[in-house]
């Protein structure tokens, strides 16, 4: 029994540490695809993890108004994000932290790592901290209730909102395509596009502010801080591709009872999906043009009405998967 | 025993009456009179319940009610009315006719409300709760539909005779409450006494009426 | 869906201090909670062991445009701005009005946004006004005379009678 545990307790924080290894990969991959399909020869694949060692290296410089918030934010947002990874089934579903919360759940740490980026935004009182934060509250208005909405379709599916039970259902169930899990998933894919910062929402590699939304917001941090930062938005976006592979593309995933084999299979399915994943984000980024700040309404709107559509289906459909 | 109760239910009827006398009287010293009347008519009633239910107690009660209320409160106050020289007529807000008619509707409530309530008692006993609730309720229309300040104060009184009316049907009144309403109609007689005095060396009436017009609260 | 519930600390792991059951969703706050305190630090001491410590205070960067006065920082409604912008004119009702004077005419251009919180106006405004109103004609009780008082209590008095011998 203890050694079942003690199994159990390595399993997850070997799916923590993974995730958060794999997590800069994947946006070195991002932004590898995006150089390459702009005809230029790009950064090597590995240049995030360069980039936060360089910034881990750096003296850290801070604002003479910032307060114990300003300097606090960036370790507690890391965590929460952290923590959040740790509840989205990556190479197996029924690990042990699962128990503990729900997508629900997983929405409310996120939630709760966004506000604190919010405040520490603003905290040392410069104009571009407050549009940062101001709008990416804006984006949150519009992007949570569309993920409470795919929530519930999935909720309505699956039985269960426990993330580790949705995978599972989808795994057993027929490689279907339903209509109200293909709006959920156009749905998510535009929420995951809102809430990671990415194009059209948001240009995570602009350096004009006033088209800033995320980076305005830690546009005063710098060495640790701003490294700690770094990591919780490369997690982040590896959480949410995560999210979309075990609930759309689980194939692959091993159950809770599988043995070392079964895992070693979920982790290699996990990886090449999670790069597949980045691939086609860099084509799509490199494929549309970030919209302007106040047209975003509009497309966040499209998720949301995706969503709700996909509830009235799936509540019509409900007897087919019964 | 029948007899006990029709003798204890013409007592409590007297009592009723002078109730309502107390009503139409025009002058103060009529009405002290008539509450004298009343409590010495309580007091026969008790010392009656006494003999008959075989309660000792009850006759230092009765006791207590003939001399405090039904000599010694009266004497005092026609004493008072005397030297102040307070108004002889009373002043009324509402006519005799019409106050007299309420108080006949309210010892018909009184009937229908006790009937309705108590509805496991023996029929005696309701019918003296129902004259002692009228007694009450007239007490307490005299003090709204007249507005002299000592006829205030008799309205309270024939009040606290209906309530001890309605305690010696009740089983058993200790005397040790007994002692206590005494003391506080006592000290009550005395706070209103001295207000009277005051108010009267102040403005030199009691009429509620001019008390008001002085007070600027014209109505 | 599930049977009973077991009683706390059945979950399957060892610190679970809720109530466990396999068919619906749980909720653990205490194991959340623990598992963000151990990420922060655990995060706190990799990071303070991996990285450069100093630190240094120096003026705020602001893309190179420092302003320090007041004027420039966001207010709680800056902080709205965008919110108000996006959501005006559906839950607010915002109206503007522009007035554009013709060419050569002195006159300076107008521009107006008027922009209505109903929650304000329904849940707050009107019941206060309510209250108000209630409260000035309901004062008139604080200047009766005694008389009048002794009305009001005998009123009430014969009043809960009647009921009582009408209804019990």
């Amino acid at each position: 029994m203890t050694r079942d545990l003690v199994v159990q307790f390595l399993a997850q924080g070997a799916q923590m540490t993974l995730v958060l290894l794999i997590a800069p990969l994947a946006v070195g991959v991002v932004r590898r695809v995006k150089a390459r399909l702009m005809r230029r020869q790009g950064p090597p694949l590995l240049q995030a993890y360069l980039d936060l060692a360089k910034l881990l290296r750096k003296e850290s410089v801070i604002a003479e108004g910032a307060s114990w918030l300003f300097r606090s934010a960036p370790y507690l947002i890391f965590a929460l994000t952290w923590v959040a990874a740790a509840l989205v089934p990556s190479f197996a579903s029924g690990l042990m932290f699962n128990w503990a919360a729900d997508v629900v759940a997983l929405v409310a740490v996120l939630g709760a790592a966004r506000a604190l980026l919010a405040l520490a935004g603003m905290d040392v009182g410069t104009s571009f901290g407050g549009i940062g934060s101001s709008r990416e509250m804006m984006i949150a208005t519009l992007a949570e209730p569309a993920m409470m909405l795919i929530v519930v379709t999935l909720a309505i599916a699956a039985g269960t909102t426990r993330l580790a039970g949705v995978a599972d259902f989808f795994i057993a169930e027929p490689f279907a395509v339903r209509v109200s899990l293909a709006l959920s998933l156009i749905s998510l894919v535009i929420v995951a596009l809102a809430e990671n910062a990415r194009i059209p929402v948001d240009n995570p590699a602009t350096h004009l502010e006033l088209t800033m939304v995320h980076e305005a917001m830690v546009l005063e941090y710098s060495g640790r801080h701003l490294a700690l930062i770094e990591a919780a938005s490369h997690l982040k976006l590896a959480l949410y591709l995560s999210l979309l592979i075990c609930l759309f593309a689980p194939f692959g995933m091993a159950p809770a009872t599988a043995g070392l084999s079964g895992w070693a299979i979920g982790l290699a399915a996990w990886i090449a999906k999670l790069l597949a994943g980045a691939v086609l984000l860099g084509v799509w980024e490199v494929s549309i043009a970030k919209m302007r700040v106040f047209r975003l309404p509009d497309f966040v709107g499209i998720a949301f009405v995706f969503g709700f559509i996909a509830i009235l289906l799936a509540f019509l459909t409900r007897g087919v998967f019964a | 025993m029948n007899q006990a109760y029709e003798i204890a239910h013409l007592l409590a009827g007297v009592m009723l009456v002078t109730s309502f006398a107390l009503l139409y009287q025009e002058r103060v010293a009529a009405v002290l009179n008539a509450f004298a009347a009343q409590s010495i008519t309580l007091a026969l009633a008790v010392a009656w319940a006494a003999w008959s239910d075989d309660r000792p107690d009850l006759f230092i009660t009765a006791l207590i009610a003939l001399t405090l209320k039904g000599i010694v409160i009266p004497v005092a106050l026609h004493r008072t009315v005397a030297r102040l020289g307070i108004h002889r007529e009373v002043e009324k807000v509402v006519g005799v006719g019409a106050a007299l008619m309420v108080g006949l509707a309210l010892t018909g409530l009184a009937q229908a409300l006790v009937l309705k309530v108590a509805t496991g008692m023996a029929s005696h006993a309701r019918e003296d709760l129902a004259l002692a609730l009228a007694i009450i309720l007239l007490g307490f229309l005299m003090m709204i539909v007249r507005r002299n300040a000592v006829t205030q104060v008799v309205g309270f009184m024939s009040m606290e005779n209906g309530l001890i009316l309605a305690a010696t049907g009740a089983r058993g009144m200790p005397l040790v409450v007994e002692v206590s309403v005494a003391f506080s109609v006592l000290i009550s007689l005395f706070v209103f006494a001295v207000f009277v005095f005051r108010i009267r060396e102040r403005f030199d009436t009691v009429d509620l009426e001019a008390l008001d017009r002085m007070r600027g609260d014209r109505r | 869906m599930g049977g009973a519930l077991p009683g706390p600390g059945s979950g399957p792991t060892p610190f679970s201090l809720i109530a466990f059951d396999a068919a619906r969703s749980v909720y653990d706050a205490p194991v959340i909670a623990f598992f963000v305190a151990i990420a922060s630090l655990t995060t706190l001491i990799v990071v303070h062991r991996l990285s450069e410590r100093r630190t240094r205070r120096g003026p705020a960067w602001d893309c190179g445009f420092p302003d320090p006065s007041p004027a420039t920082q966001y207010t709680a409604s800056s902080f709205a701005q965008p919110l108000r912008r996006v959501y005006g004119a559906a839950a607010f009702a915002a109206q503007e009005t522009v007035v554009m004077p013709p060419p050569g005419d002195m006159r300076p251009a107008r521009f107006s946004v008027v922009v209505v919180d109903h929650l304000w106006r329904v849940f707050y405004a009107a019941p206060g006004r309510a209250v108000i109103g209630l409260s000035e004609r309901l004062n008139v009780l604080q200047f009766l005379t005694i008389r009048r008082y002794l009305v009001l209590m005998f009123v009430t008095l014969v009043i809960l009678l009647s009921i009582a011998a009408v209804t019990t």
